[in-house]
């Protein structure tokens, strides 16, 4: 995943694109391993340090990585979509923005 | 006087014998050992667990005793292909550190592991937790763990109040960076799937950075947004 995330982050640095990771991990230590070993750049929200922290509790999220897709007024628009899939879908919703303006 | 002599010889020998053995630092290599190694996991837990069960009996009573046995405790999941096994060693093993290991703060891990006992003995042991003379940590996780239990079970309205006795008792007690104040809130404010389909408004979600800064998704209104829930394991 990381890789993926690393370049989709990179190639829209210049758009009004936002990936927010909702980490799970058990300690903010091990996530501060991970940011440095996989330059994770991207704004990051820790859950309290469990699975069933409070964000995945109100989200019913069980299985991980889980993806959510927002348009820019905030309303889910794709669920569980990965790489090139994931890629076309923020494509689209940055294009159906720059239309609306 | 000679007696003496040789009691004082006995001790010293006990205690030089055990330097060098740091037995925190030994129970932390037996579990990098299991989570370090590439090979299946049951075929580990099977390799491991006579170790783990040694060194329980030689450090009965501490912390590090109460370490192993909560290892041995999680991990009966790896015999569970033996029909009734996996219920019946872990039932056994919580009875006796609920009793060896009363006041032990890190009993309140016990609660967590509801997958590895038969309903009605996970109830049980809850209820045990949950008794007054128990240390606050075990209380307020034993708590939750049963508001849990009752919701899972299919009765929400019965859960409510438990959660909110969590957050009311022991509302301000951290689990690792979060509350049980927070944890009992976001059970009772579930989003209901319906809610989270393609073509609604995304739910706001307030939440810290991993060095403790508030953070809410709002702060990215107007972007495109992909928010992804992940972990690194």
């Amino acid at each position: 995943m990381y890789p993926h995330e690393r370049s989709l982050v990179e190639r829209l640095k210049d758009e009004k694109f936002t990936l927010l990771g909702i980490d799970s991990d058990k300690t903010p230590e091990i996530y501060a391993d991970a940011a440095k070993r996989e330059k994770i750049t991207w704004p990051v929200m820790f859950d309290g340090g469990s699975v069933h922290g409070p964000i995945a509790t109100q989200w019913q999220v069980t299985g991980w990585p889980t993806i959510y897709v927002l348009d820019s007024k905030g309303v889910i628009r794709f669920k569980g979509l990965r790489d090139k899939l994931l890629e076309e879908a923020v494509d689209e919703l940055l294009a159906e923005m720059k239309k609306e303006k | 006087m000679q007696r003496t002599f040789a009691t004082a010889c006995v001790l010293a020998l006990a205690f030089f014998s055990r330097v060098g053995a740091d037995p925190a630092k030994e129970i932390a290599d037996l579990e990098k050992k299991f989570e370090g190694s590439s090979k299946p996991r049951k075929e580990n837990y099977a390799e491991l667990r006579p170790e783990f069960e040694a060194f329980a009996k030689k450090h009965a009573g501490t912390a590090e005793g109460l370490k192993a046995k909560l290892w041995l405790l999680q991990n009966t999941w790896w015999v569970k292909d033996d029909k009734g096994t996996m219920e019946d060693a872990a039932a056994a093993l919580a009875d006796g550190m609920l009793k060896e290991y009363a006041k032990f703060e890190d009993l309140a891990r016990v609660a967590e592991w509801g997958y590895v006992f038969r309903k009605e003995k996970h109830a049980e042991l809850l209820a045990a937790l949950m008794a007054a003379d128990r240390p606050d940590a075990v209380r307020a996780a034993a708590g939750l763990a049963n508001a849990i239990r009752v919701k899972k079970a299919g009765n929400p309205r019965e859960a409510k109040p438990l959660f909110e006795a969590v957050a009311k008792d022991f509302g301000r007690l951290k689990q690792g960076t979060t509350t049980y104040a927070a944890l009992a809130d976001a059970h009772v404010n579930e989003h209901a799937l319906g809610s989270l389909a393609v073509g609604k408004p995304a739910p706001e979600i307030t939440g810290f950075s991993p060095d403790g800064r508030p953070m809410k998704l709002s702060d990215y209104k107007g972007r495109v947004v992909v928010i992804d829930f992940f972990g690194d394991w």
